[in-house]
């Protein structure tokens, strides 16, 4: 009976879902007076005062080549120079929005019975500390170069936190949480330091304080290295927080 | 590319649709791994590589690495409550 | 059919199964597993919007001396966020179904009125 039951909901949603998807097709290719998305411009479509690094001038130069010095903005990946420099504030917002869910995972989850662990295996305890070294230092190349090649904070971020569960595997109860939460809020504390620190030296929040330099080079950007840098501790100090806390075992003496 | 794009495009619509329909939870969420994967495969053919990068460290591994800690507390918190009975 | 097209039909049919898989489904897991396949799908579409043909990666290099070919990077910049913060969403729903099966002992979504007549009856 309940079987039967599961199997008409389904037939019911699929006819509903076949329904959805057939007016939306509609509203998409039939649109009003023959606009639909295939006929935007490319002008239109793409956002061009990022790419060539001029957003606030109104007469756009369209030459921005490796080696320039003098734009707005002065990181070789045009994400990068949305992420962290025009849109900080979004980014800002972003973290905020993850620290709260992971202080409500702090928050709600509870404390797990200490079990008898199996120990690993001779070649997991072998292999384990040369692949997280690895790990980490991938993730500190990709947090240092998010200005010149794809990556950057988050990315780094996830795989430092990678290197360090895989640590756990190699040695129970290696994350501490108080370290973790200093580290991260120090981070944080960074990010909106040096937000301030840009609004003293001229009126605006994430102001660019430091020189641009050329397109290119290693240390260039201004701002954008050493807030990608803050973004990356606090991203790796928040996700490993989240699997210490989904790892996290009670003491024995407690 | 246009074979390669279809390719995996049905990959993906396939492993999804088996996420749904599996009978473990534990092979549901090794197969969530497979559908960000591709996922991230098709973010490089878009030429978005960040993303791509991104989808492949946070949504392939960590995510399926929370689902199975997840699913072995929810196995020993069962054991706990049914013991209890 | 250009390679747009694709990438939207993609898109589209990963959504589908996902509002699918949420209408569906009981087991809490699976309705968040539903969640993050209909996260990809909308991950795909946005990106996909902005992608031009025969498109470049916006990223200035030695080569790329024409830049009116870089796809469109502001999508990338929002679903780059996007994705870090859909991992700490999951992370916090999970540990919400944990509670409810500590609370209520089943990890299925039941129709808590009918636990409470049972409860009142015995």
């Amino acid at each position: 009976m309940k079987t039967r039951h599961q199997n008409m909901l389904n037939l019911f949603v699929f006819l509903m879902l076949i329904l959805f998807s057939a007016v939306v097709y509609k509203a998409l290719f039939n649109g009003e007076q023959g606009k639909n998305w295939r006929s935007i411009a490319k002008s239109e479509k793409v956002s061009e005062s990022y790419i060539y690094k001029n957003v606030n001038e109104q007469n756009m130069v369209k030459t921005v080549q490796m080696g320039d010095s003098g734009h707005e903005e002065g990181s070789a990946n045009i994400v990068t120079s949305i992420v962290v420099s025009y849109r900080a504030f979004d980014t800002l917002g972003e973290i905020l929005v993850l620290f709260a869910s992971i202080a409500g995972v702090g928050l709600l989850m509870g404390k797990r019975r200490k079990r008898t662990v199996v120990p690993a295996s001779i070649v997991i305890q072998t292999a384990i500390p040369i692949v997280s070294l690895l790990t980490l230092l991938v993730g500190i190349f990709i947090i240092l170069h998010g200005h010149l090649t794809p990556g950057g904070g988050f990315p780094g971020g996830a795989l430092i936190a990678g290197g360090f569960v895989f640590l756990v595997l190699f040695k129970e109860n290696f994350l501490k949480k108080k370290i973790l939460l200093a580290v991260e809020s120090l981070a944080g504390l960074g990010i909106i330091g040096a937000a301030f620190w840009g609004t003293l030296k001229n009126g605006y929040f994430f102001f660019n304080f430091l020189p641009n330099g050329n397109i290119g080079e290693l240390f260039s950007g201004g701002i954008v290295m050493l807030l990608y840098l803050l973004i990356g501790i606090k991203v790796a100090s928040e996700l490993t927080s989240v699997a210490s806390y989904m790892i996290g075992e009670e003491e024995t003496n407690s | 590319m246009q074979t390669v794009l279809i390719i995996s495009g049905l990959l993906m619509v396939a492993s999804s649709i088996a996420v749904i329909f599996a009978e473990s939870v534990k092979k549901s969420a090794v197969i969530m791994g497979v559908v960000s994967l591709i996922a991230s495969v098709v973010f490089v053919f878009m030429k978005a590589y960040d993303v791509a990068i991104t989808e492949a460290s946070i949504g392939a591994v960590l995510t399926t690495a929370l689902y199975f800690w997840s699913i072995k507390r929810y196995e020993e918190q069962n054991e706990e409550l049914t013991g209890e009975e | 059919m250009n390679l747009t097209d694709l990438f939207l039909l993609q898109a589209g049919i990963l959504f589908l199964i996902g509002i699918f898989g949420i209408l569906t489904r009981k087991n809490i897991f699976k309705i968040l597993m539903s969640i993050n396949i209909l996260q990809t799908g909308v991950n795909l579409l946005i990106v996909g919007l902005g992608y031009i043909p025969d498109g470049k990666a916006p990223i200035i290099t030695e080569s790329s001396s024409n830049l009116s070919l870089f796809v469109d990077p502001l999508p990338q910049a929002l679903i780059l966020t996007s994705i870090v913060i859909g991992f700490g969403t999951t992370a916090l729903g999970l540990v919400v179904a944990l509670r409810y099966h500590q609370k209520h002992k089943t990890i299925d979504f039941v129709n808590i009125d009918d636990e409470k007549e049972n409860e009142v009856c015995e």
